[in-house]
């Protein structure tokens, strides 16, 4: 009886199962979250006494606190402020100690998402937050003009700047000189350019009718893929990218604009066009596995059987990865692909281990992460999956009536 | 081709043997690494000089 009911709606238990754990994790996140800011509070500001600190605004919108510190003989020592930006895994929370002539006197970020070690790790380790003490509330506190970025952890940095950015924006209002924040700059680039480019040239080379027929043209697509995502702008498709959407970071599209062309476009022509056109086309990864696999050059590969049992791998990795980003609120912690390593030229020694299996096993298995491992083939199958079977219904839905009609 | 349904030569059960176990070595990795991201243990970082293609 079991295995009649397995034989019958095993898939659909198990796609049942799967998509009620990663809501109720995703529930269960939300509602169980508490921060207590005040907690910060005497870090930032050590010289005001225990309990003579008093919140002066809050601004919803934007999670801001202002708070103001007292000795314990009532004078001013200064404000605390606490505010929220976003980051490469999710929202960060900025906490700035300030003079009671808005100097910046600490600075830090008690809270964040930032867990992609050691990317974090390098701002204290170049003394990032440094630059910000002793800066005054007046100061335009840019980044590259004033302060100094840090390579590699450039999401990071923006974030911290923007947080202190909005904490001085609170600062000055309190002040009676209103500092606004500067408007976000549209950052349209050479990677954004080229973003569209790539994602405009495969369309082509799989719709255009006169183009098809060159197949070599994958591997230059394959190659503008290994050096404009991977090398160049370490920005491959990563699951982490979709895992923010899922746990409600969003990032500002102003400057993540590259970011939105490329999930939106690669799940857009996916939902349009019914075709996969990053996986095998544009990755950097695909095409770092397709050359070991010409230096290797073994054919070795499963029995049918089997090849469909290991092709639903990808599904499981997929769905605990997004299962522990929801349930930790932190998008972060969904990030386990080889390509951040390696790409990056930055990674612990497990990612290291990752990377070298991996390439290693692709000079004997065709593809072999693509096909057993991919967490982003999952994402855009199931896409894929998903409007298959919606038009189907919908044509089942539709035809009987234009048979009717004709 | 071995196709659904024939028996396996003992080839094709080797090749089956080399790719599971393969498989499932690179799942633990990822599993670990998951986990690692979570419980952020101090393994060792390495890192190469960054390609300098872009500012």
């Amino acid at each position: 009886m079991l295995k009649r009911f397995w034989q019958r709606r095993g898939v659909a238990t198990l796609i049942l199962l799967a998509v009620g754990s990663l809501v109720g994790a995703g529930v269960y996140a939300q509602v169980s979250y508490q921060s207590d800011v005040e907690q910060y509070l005497p870090q930032a500001l050590p010289e005001a006494a225990q309990d003579q600190f008093e919140l002066l605004l809050f601004v919803s919108d934007e999670n801001g606190y202002l708070y103001s510190g007292d000795s314990a003989s009532g004078g001013s020592v200064g404000y605390v402020t606490i505010t929220e930006a976003q980051g490469y895994g999710g929202a960060m929370t900025v906490v700035i100690g300030w003079s009671p002539e808005a100097t910046i006197l600490t600075l830090d970020v008690p809270e964040h998402y930032e867990d992609m070690i050691p990317w974090f790790q390098r701002l204290y380790d170049l003394e990032f937050f440094d630059q910000y003490i002793g800066r005054k509330y007046s100061e335009p506190l840019q980044l590259t003009t004033d302060i100094d970025t840090v390579t590699r952890s450039t999401v990071s940095v923006v974030g911290v700047n923007t947080g202190v950015q909005r904490g001085r924006a609170l600062v000055a209002e309190q002040l009676g000189d209103p500092y606004p924040m500067p408007e976000e700059p549209i950052q349209f680039g050479a990677i954004e350019m080229l973003l569209f480019v790539g994602l405009g040239s495969v369309v082509a080379l799989r719709l255009v009718p006169g183009l098809r027929k060159f197949h070599w043209a994958r591997y230059l697509t394959l190659t503008f893929g290994l050096v404009v995502l991977g090398f160049w702008f370490v920005i491959p498709l990563s699951l982490i990218h979709f895992a923010i959407w899922a746990v409600g970071f969003a990032p500002a599209w102003q400057s993540h604009l590259f970011l939105y062309i490329l999930i939106f476009g690669v799940v857009g022509l996916a939902v349009l066009l019914a075709k996969n056109f990053y996986c095998f086309w544009l990755c950097p990864f695909s095409a770092i596995q397709e050359v070991m696999h010409i230096l290797g050059g073994g054919r070795v590969t499963p029995s049918p059987k089997w090849q469909r049992r290991l092709r639903n791998i990808p599904y499981f990795l997929l769905w605990l990865a997004l299962f522990l980003a929801l349930l930790l609120r932190n998008a972060s912690v969904a990030s386990f692909e080889p390509w951040q390593a390696l790409f990056s030229l930055s990674g612990t020694i497990d990612q290291w281990l990752l990377v070298g299996v991996t390439l290693v096993t692709a000079m004997i298995v065709k593809d072999f992460w693509c096909w057993y491992l991919c967490p982003i083939r999952a994402v855009l199958d199931t896409i894929l999956k998903i409007r298959r079977r919606i038009k189907a219904e919908w044509l089942q839905k539709v035809s009987p009536r234009l048979k009717k009609a004709a | 081709m071995v196709t659904e349904g024939q028996p396996q030569t003992k080839k094709g059960r080797l090749k089956n043997t080399v790719i599971i176990f393969l498989v499932s070595l690179v799942v633990v990795i990822c599993v670990a690494h998951l986990v690692f991201n979570i419980t952020k243990p101090t393994l060792p970082v390495f890192e190469f000089p960054p390609i300098k293609l872009h500012d």
